[in-house]
């Protein structure tokens, strides 16, 4: 098919770009936010201020992708690639404000409860590190519009619930003489299970934005 | 037809209207319509979008041989209504435009009072006449939401209407002769918003009753009021589909460039 010619400039491209910054920008802060939460968890320090700072820029970016979205669908009524685009993009800035709220979370487990935990350490660093994974699995697949690495984030979310899970009932069985530890270390793998859960809908999230179909699988 | 179309109307059965089977048109050497194939569903809105010179016009003056009278015009394929091809030579082309109305881009009252507008098809082909004209004006112009506003100055001239009204009222007159489908070219193209929306309603609820095709260069008029929609791209249907998939989720990259603004 020939004699279409492509126009070079937009108004709704302008938009579109700044949604991918905003995105792009909250995954940079999403992925360092668990980053530190996790290590801190792990190590006994305190990042609970940072991780607070950085968690509400998040929460502020969702706040502004939401913003910028119903601007966009408003004034441009945009349908097709571009409306998915758009729509990918409000669930993504969500998943990613939830990686910083969980994130926070964590870090104020050993600040409310209290000491470095060394019950469940092996695992909580075996979650953290698949999680991570995940996230950065989840973000890349978006960023390069790569079908493959989304579908590995929702299979990697697998490996994550079986050691959950296997996780819970090692603690039934074995539980440790300090409760705070069990409590400790029970939160804080729940919290990394729930943030793959959000990598994984990061990722099915890029999958709508190009295929156009939502996976309904319920996790 | 695919099935996802099919599925995508709650399962309900579609029956068609009119057939346009490998239809291509000329106008002298040039070819305007190339192998054309739609299935245009009954009670159902049907949009038919796409750049300008698509052959959009050219398709719809088809459906009720408004092309007949352009000198050089050349027509090969079938157009099915109920299943009679109206293209053939022994159909009766009055009777026809009876049964397939038509609305014009631009409102094109005649210069007679708003009553014998409307009354002026009814009489022609000796339907009505006295109270049962009366009553079948009044029909028409309720159905194309305008009775309320005219009710108390039939007799006015038609000139005197607003510009949406006088659409409305062309509308109405169509809707006088009984039609089965209501062909609408460009029908707001004149109007403004408030009159548009008010048109772009009246489609929807005239589904109820008849076919309706509308041409259109507002795709988000397209999207809002049709069921069914057709792009067409150098007198070829490109993709034709449930509305919603067409504008959520194309099939045809060319479809997706035109909707998205990237071409056309």
């Amino acid at each position: 098919m020939s004699g279409a010619t492509l126009s070079k400039v937009r108004l709704l491209d302008r938009g579109l770009t700044e949604l991918a910054s905003m995105l792009n920008e909250m995954s940079k802060i999403a992925q360092q936010t668990v980053s530190a939460s996790i290590e801190a968890y792990l190590e006994g320090g305190d990042v609970t201020l940072q991780v607070r700072q950085w968690s509400d820029t998040l929460l502020n970016y969702y706040q502004k992708v939401g913003e910028k979205s119903v601007e966009l669908i408003a004034r441009f009524q945009p349908v097709a690639r571009d409306l998915r685009f758009i729509r990918a993009s409000m669930e993504i800035a969500y998943d990613l404000s939830r990686f910083g709220r969980y994130a926070y979370d964590i870090s104020m487990i050993l600040k409310t409860l209290g000491g470095r935990v060394e019950f469940g350490r092996e695992t909580v660093a075996e979650m953290g590190k698949r999680t991570m994974r995940m996230i950065e699995d989840s973000i890349e697949a978006y960023r390069t519009r790569n079908q493959e690495l989304a579908e590995r984030v929702r299979e990697d979310d697998r490996d994550v619930d079986k050691l959950y899970l296997e996780h819970l009932q090692y603690c039934v069985k074995n539980p440790p003489r300090r409760v705070e530890q069990l409590i400790s270390d029970v939160l804080t793998v729940r919290h990394l299970e729930r943030i793959a859960d959000h990598a994984v809908d990061l990722a099915d999230a890029t999958l709508y934005m190009l295929r156009g179909e939502y996976s309904s699988t319920w996790r | 037809m695919s099935s996802r179309l099919k599925e995508g109307k709650e399962n309900l059965v579609e029956r068609t209207k009119i057939q346009v089977k490998d239809l291509s048109v000329w106008f002298g050497s040039t070819q305007v319509l190339r192998g054309v194939n739609l299935d245009i569903k009954e009670n159902r809105v049907t949009a038919i979008m796409g750049p300008s010179g698509c052959g959009k016009s050219t398709l719809i003056r088809t459906l009720n041989r408004m092309n007949d009278i352009i000198a050089n015009c050349r027509t090969d394929g079938a157009v099915l209504l109920n299943g009679r091809n109206i293209l053939d030579s022994t159909i009766d082309v009055v009777e026809l435009r009876r049964k397939v109305g038509m609305v014009f881009q631009k409102p094109n009252p005649f210069p007679k009072s708003i009553y014998d507008n409307v009354a002026f098809g009814p009489k022609i082909h000796g339907m009505a006449r006295g109270r049962e004209l009366d009553e079948l004006v009044e029909r028409s112009l309720r159905d194309a939401a305008l009775w309320d506003e005219v009710k108390d100055r039939l007799k006015m001239s038609a000139l005197s209407l607003s510009g949406g009204q006088q659409q409305r009222l062309c509308i109405a007159r169509a809707l006088a002769v009984e039609p089965e489908v209501i062909l609408m070219d460009e029908p707001c193209s004149a109007l403004d918003p408030a009159a548009t929306a008010k048109i772009e309603s009246l489609m929807v609820s005239l589904k109820k009753n008849y076919t309706v095709v509308v041409v259109t260069h507002n795709m988000q008029q397209a999207a809002r009021v049709s069921d069914f929609t057709a792009f067409l791209y150098l007198g070829e249907v490109i993709e034709y589909n449930d509305t919603k998939v067409v504008f959520n989720n194309p099939s045809n990259r060319l479809t997706e460039d035109f909707i998205t603004g990237r071409f056309g």
